[in-house]
């Protein structure tokens, strides 16, 4: 729980104070931020489940938005960045569909 | 085959599951929990509730906190537009407003240098004859480089829809360049003295064109609605655009492509003039006959006058009237 209180208050830091983001990491912004949700959402999930665990959830979260990164970054360095960035997004979003599912038959019972 | 007809036993073969090649989809599409949450979960039903250090709380919320911020700053930077693009943006905007002041401007002094050479131009022939000036005046307002104020009639066609803002706006309901050509026409058959669309007056070297959607006359892009104005006398403009069948056309356009359209007498009509036209042939009055009677004060002031057309172009037709 403390995870989940401790991001929240970042968020309200982060509405509050407005960081400027460096140019360098722009083009890493829009999958990070998918990452990011991929890893909210399989949080929700493992609270539903009654799994919850703050290091398992900060880590995965911390992981998955660095390796989607970087792997737009390898992308980027190949010249397959856009596909690489588009089989990044399919690959999360399923996942995301699928645990919204799971929150939905937890929350719905359907 | 054997003897008694019976297929023969195949081996066992031990099969994998069918979609054993698509671990990687069954992965994703079946477990997509994280499974540290399961593992965690299990050692924490081993060994009873794990006791956490003071240390290990401190960096977990800091991390929290850290990725919340990093999260939001993300979020908020995809969501505003870009600096670069809107910076160019406006660079070309400030660049069109300037640019369009200088036209303006440009356009501004050449009505006035047309104005002055006007007044050059009937002090140095004042002198000389009434007849040369009225016939320069008369000219100047057949080939529409001289504003010309009567009556006559305003035709005006208006897009259908939106016209060229929407984007809805397809091609069949806009007013189409030959509809303007078509309406002038009539105008000019039925002794139209002087005609203008949107106060770009037509010359004998005007032309009504389109590039794309847009309506050019001499180059000029118009905007919709279109006033077609002509001085001349109404009524016989009136029959014309009967007699020639653009008021048919007109109707046309308005049952089949909504495009609305009008015609109005009016008793005051005024028209702008064209800056000078280009010279492209010029000849001294007079010169073939030999008859001018003050030889010294003309020669200068044609000199003086050479550049306005309207002089020497109405000068070569009266040579070759004559």
């Amino acid at each position: 729980m403390i995870a989940v209180v401790g991001l929240v208050v970042g968020v309200v830091a982060g509405l509050v104070l407005q960081p400027q983001v460096p140019v360098v990491l722009q083009p890493y912004l829009p999958i990070a931020v998918v990452a990011a949700l991929d890893a909210l959402f399989g949080g929700l999930r493992a609270m539903l489940d009654g799994l919850f665990d703050d290091k398992v959830f900060l880590v995965s979260f911390l992981s998955n938005v660095v390796v989607a990164a970087l792997i737009v970054f390898l992308g980027d360095q190949l010249g397959v960045g856009s596909q690489l960035s588009t089989a990044v997004v399919v690959v999360l979003g399923i996942r995301i569909f699928s645990n919204a599912a799971a929150i939905r038959r937890h929350i719905f019972k359907a | 085959m054997t003897a008694d007809g019976t297929p023969p036993q195949k081996p066992p073969v031990r099969r994998g599951p069918v979609d054993a090649s698509m671990t990687l989809l069954n992965e994703v599409m079946h477990r997509p929990l994280d499974p540290g949450y399961a593992a965690a979960a299990a050692a924490r039903a081993a060994d009873g509730t794990p006791r956490r250090t003071r240390g290990g709380v401190v960096l977990l919320v800091a991390l929290a906190v850290l990725l919340g911020v990093v999260t939001t700053a993300a979020a908020i930077d995809l969501r505003a537009p870009r600096p670069a693009v809107l910076e160019a943006r406006a660079t070309l905007e400030q660049e069109i407003t300037d640019r369009q002041a200088q036209a303006d401007a440009l356009a501004t002094r050449s009505g006035e240098l047309s104005a002055q050479i006007g007044t050059l131009q009937d002090e140095a022939l004042g002198g000389l004859s009434d007849s040369v000036l009225a016939d320069l005046a008369q000219e100047g307002a057949l080939t529409g480089s001289q504003a010309v104020e009567g009556a006559g009639v305003i035709v005006t066609l208006d897009d259908a829809g939106g016209g060229l803002g929407s984007d809805d706006a397809s091609s069949a309901s806009l007013v189409h360049d030959s509809d303007l050509q078509r309406v002038v026409n009539a105008l000019w058959s039925g002794g139209a003295e002087a005609v203008a669309i949107n106060d770009q007056r037509l010359t004998g070297l005007s032309a009504i064109r389109s590039a794309g959607d847009a309506i050019l006359v001499d180059l000029q892009p118009l905007v919709a609605p279109y006033h077609v104005e002509a001085v001349g006398d109404a009524d016989a403009m009136r029959s014309a655009l009967v007699r020639t069948g653009a008021s048919d056309y007109l109707r046309l356009l308005s049952s089949q492509y909504g495009i609305e359209s009008s015609v109005a007498a009016q008793s005051r009509l005024a028209l702008p003039g064209r800056p000078t036209p280009t010279l492209y042939f010029a000849s001294v009055p007079g010169a073939p006959v030999d008859s001018d009677p003050d030889p010294a004060g003309s020669g200068t002031s044609d000199e003086d006058t050479a550049p306005p057309a309207g002089t020497d172009s109405s000068d070569q037709r009266q040579e070759s009237v004559e």
